[in-house]
């Protein structure tokens, strides 16, 4: 797998809602606030940690394995975000998005997949599980495992819209009530990102706005 | 209603609790007066401007020498010897000072000037004429200018007034007390922890969803037992605001499906679990037609008082069914980041809560030790923002209902 691709990067997003209309015109960007972190370099959002490294294969593997499942989300018409979660050093949960089918634009895959998880497990055992997931967790998203108590994170792309382990804030190391939990990036970037762009070619019917977005081509490079 | 009395405190944006501590640097550029009018274009070419550069519009390019701040006047080691002088704000950022004294020097015959100096002003506009005023006497002239009011920063005044105005009504406190009975009565139940939310249609008034904490429960025992070990924590996605999102997609759900309009996923599409209704007041909320499990029978041990006549149900449908777009959500506590982000999620149009919750709250953008200051119902980041007030109050509207107080994600 070649990690150090050199196009440019994309933002994404775990919820059909982004591109919807809103009430007021927000885009009307005057004076770009300086505090918002500068994009990090493509070279930055390509590289894997040495922890993942160590042992890159193992996560790969369990990271395929939620690419398959978000395969399978985009093949039922849902927005193709989906996790997996390991728990000694065994796939024991999956949960793919879940917001266009049930309406409710917080039924993300990680909470399908912990609801799985306690079906079969004590609520304390996620403090010896790991959470492989296509895209960085949103910000609801990493509050929530923060409050579970989820040991790791590892993840696909980064989520520049609604990221919640570093993209737009860092709730999975801030201060907070309960331990902060180490997040790993880029595994399978590339694929991730794919599965969101051949989703948001689609038009969101469910948007007060929809878009017509027939004449819209798949750029295949990320 | 003159003698109206104000109990919706809009809440802080982060901008808001921020403008105040973003500084830059800046030059003071002291130049002969009678390049006033000159001054400004001869560097703007050597100046960027836009994207991440700040934008100094909020602050005076030029000032003479009575209206330099006392503190810059002292800085001005120099003396002038008679010459009328004037001086030039420029941003010290990427172009250093000798790039600056090279473009205006073949412009001044005068020995010593251009003569520059360090200076801090505040990043980011000022946000009333009185903090306009108290900038202009310590940092440097400032201009307060309404309609440059950026909307990603606060909520416009007009709009915020009339939403507060909206909402400042004796109706707020019953759905308050609605969202407190909820709170109780998960609490009795053993449910969860005694916080409660209530989501209102402000065009017709009517309450479309009322859930309770319900963070520890579960129709399976041995879950309910695990989700109690765990740090008592329990699941996030049963807290009172997740299930009463989960309440209105189910209600929209279910719409849908009478109506034959979820063709698309009708195979595949289930109902949120945890937006099931669990006690007598949530049931009373939930659609018609919807069988009820057996929660009718009475309110358990909360007794209703004499002007609790609970507010009228959403009956039919609303007409615009998109998440939660165009409601409102009352709250007896400041929800968890969780819950404040599935709040800007599901797109709600305005909230109004009760108890702050210091370390664990999303929504208050105030700085501090034991605070997050996240700030999350609007941010300039996040693409939707939830005009949000605390309820002030809220505190007198408990009947006994003993709200949980302690520090845990509401």
């Amino acid at each position: 797998m070649d990690f150090l691709q050199d196009s440019p990067g994309d933002s994404s997003s775990p919820t059909p809602t982004h591109k919807d209309l809103t009430e007021y015109d927000y885009s009307s960007d005057s004076d770009d606030m300086a505090r918002i972190r500068e994009p990090e370099s493509k070279i930055d959002k390509d590289k894997l940690h040495p922890d993942v490294l160590k042992d890159l294969e193992v996560h790969q593997g369990f990271m395929r394995q939620a690419i398959n499942v978000a395969e399978e989300a985009l093949a039922g018409g849902e927005t193709p975000v989906a996790c997996v979660l390991v728990y000694k050093g065994e796939v024991v949960a999956r949960g793919m998005n879940d917001t266009n089918r049930s309406l409710n634009g917080t039924r993300h895959a990680e909470f399908l997949a912990i609801a799985v998880f306690l079906s079969k497990f004590p609520a304390a055992k996620l403090k010896e599980t790991d959470l492989y997931v296509t895209v960085e967790p949103c910000i609801m998203c990493a509050s929530a495992l923060r409050q579970y108590g989820i040991r790791c994170v590892y993840y696909g792309c980064g989520n520049d819209r609604f990221g919640g382990n570093g993209s737009v804030l860092a709730v999975n190391s801030d201060k907070g009530l309960e331990e902060g939990y180490p997040s790993y990036g880029g595994i399978f970037r590339k694929e991730a990102i794919m599965l969101l762009r051949r989703f948001y070619i689609q038009e969101n019917e469910n948007a007060p706005n929809p878009r017509a977005k027939g004449n819209r081509e798949l750029k295949p490079v990320v | 209603m003159a003698d109206q009395v104000l109990f919706l405190e809009p809440l802080k944006t982060l901008h808001e609790t921020r403008s105040d501590e973003e500084f830059v640097r800046a030059f003071v550029v002291e130049i002969p007066a009678k390049l006033t009018s000159k001054a400004l274009s001869i560097v703007k070419p050597i100046i960027p401007s836009g994207g991440k550069h700040p934008s100094f519009s909020h602050l005076r390019r030029l000032c003479t020498l009575p209206h330099l701040p006392l503190d810059l006047t002292w800085r001005r080691d120099y003396d002038a010897r008679g010459l009328q002088t004037i001086f030039l704000l420029l941003p010290n950022t990427v172009v250093p000072w000798e790039d600056i004294q090279a473009t205006l020097t073949p412009h001044i015959d005068v020995e010593g000037l251009p003569r520059c100096f360090d200076a801090v002003v505040p990043r980011f506009a000022p946000l009333s004429a009185e903090q306009a005023a108290l900038w202009t006497e310590r940092y440097w002239p400032s201009i307060f200018n309404p309609a440059a009011q950026v909307v990603q920063d606060a909520p416009p005044l007009h709009q915020l007034r009339r939403v507060r105005t909206a909402l400042e009504v004796p109706m707020a406190d019953r759905y308050m007390r609605l969202a407190f009975l909820a709170a109780a009565e998960s609490h009795e139940a053993g449910h969860g922890r005694s916080v409660g939310a209530v989501v209102v249609d402000p065009d017709t008034g009517a309450v479309v969803a009322v859930a309770g904490d319900a963070r520890w429960w579960s129709e399976d025992p041995k879950i309910h037992k695990s989700l109690m070990a765990n740090h008592c924590e329990g699941r996030p996605e049963y807290h009172a605001v997740m299930r009463a999102i989960a309440m209105v997609a189910n209600k929209e759900l279910r719409r849908r499906i009478k109506a034959g309009s979820h063709n698309r996923f009708l195979a595949t599409c289930s109902e949120t679990p945890s937006g099931q209704a669990l006690t007598s007041i949530e049931a009373r909320y939930e659609d018609d037609d919807k069988v009820l499990r057996d929660l009718t029978a009475g309110l358990g041990n909360i007794t209703l008082a004499d002007d609790d006549a609970l507010p009228d149900k959403q009956s039919g449908s609303r007409t615009e069914g998109y998440l939660c777009s165009g409601l409102d959500l009352y709250l007896t506590h400041e929800p968890c980041v969780c819950c404040a982000m599935a709040m800007i999620h599901s797109r709600f149009r305005a909230c109004v809560f009760g108890r702050k919750m210091p370390r664990s709250g999303g929504l208050s953008a105030e700085a501090g030790d034991k605070l997050l200051g996240y700030g999350l119902f609007w941010r300039r980041e996040l693409n939707w923002r939830v005009m949000t007030f605390q309820h002030t109050r809220a505190a007198a509207l408990e009947r006994g209902e003993r709200i949980d107080t302690g520090i845990f994600h509401a």
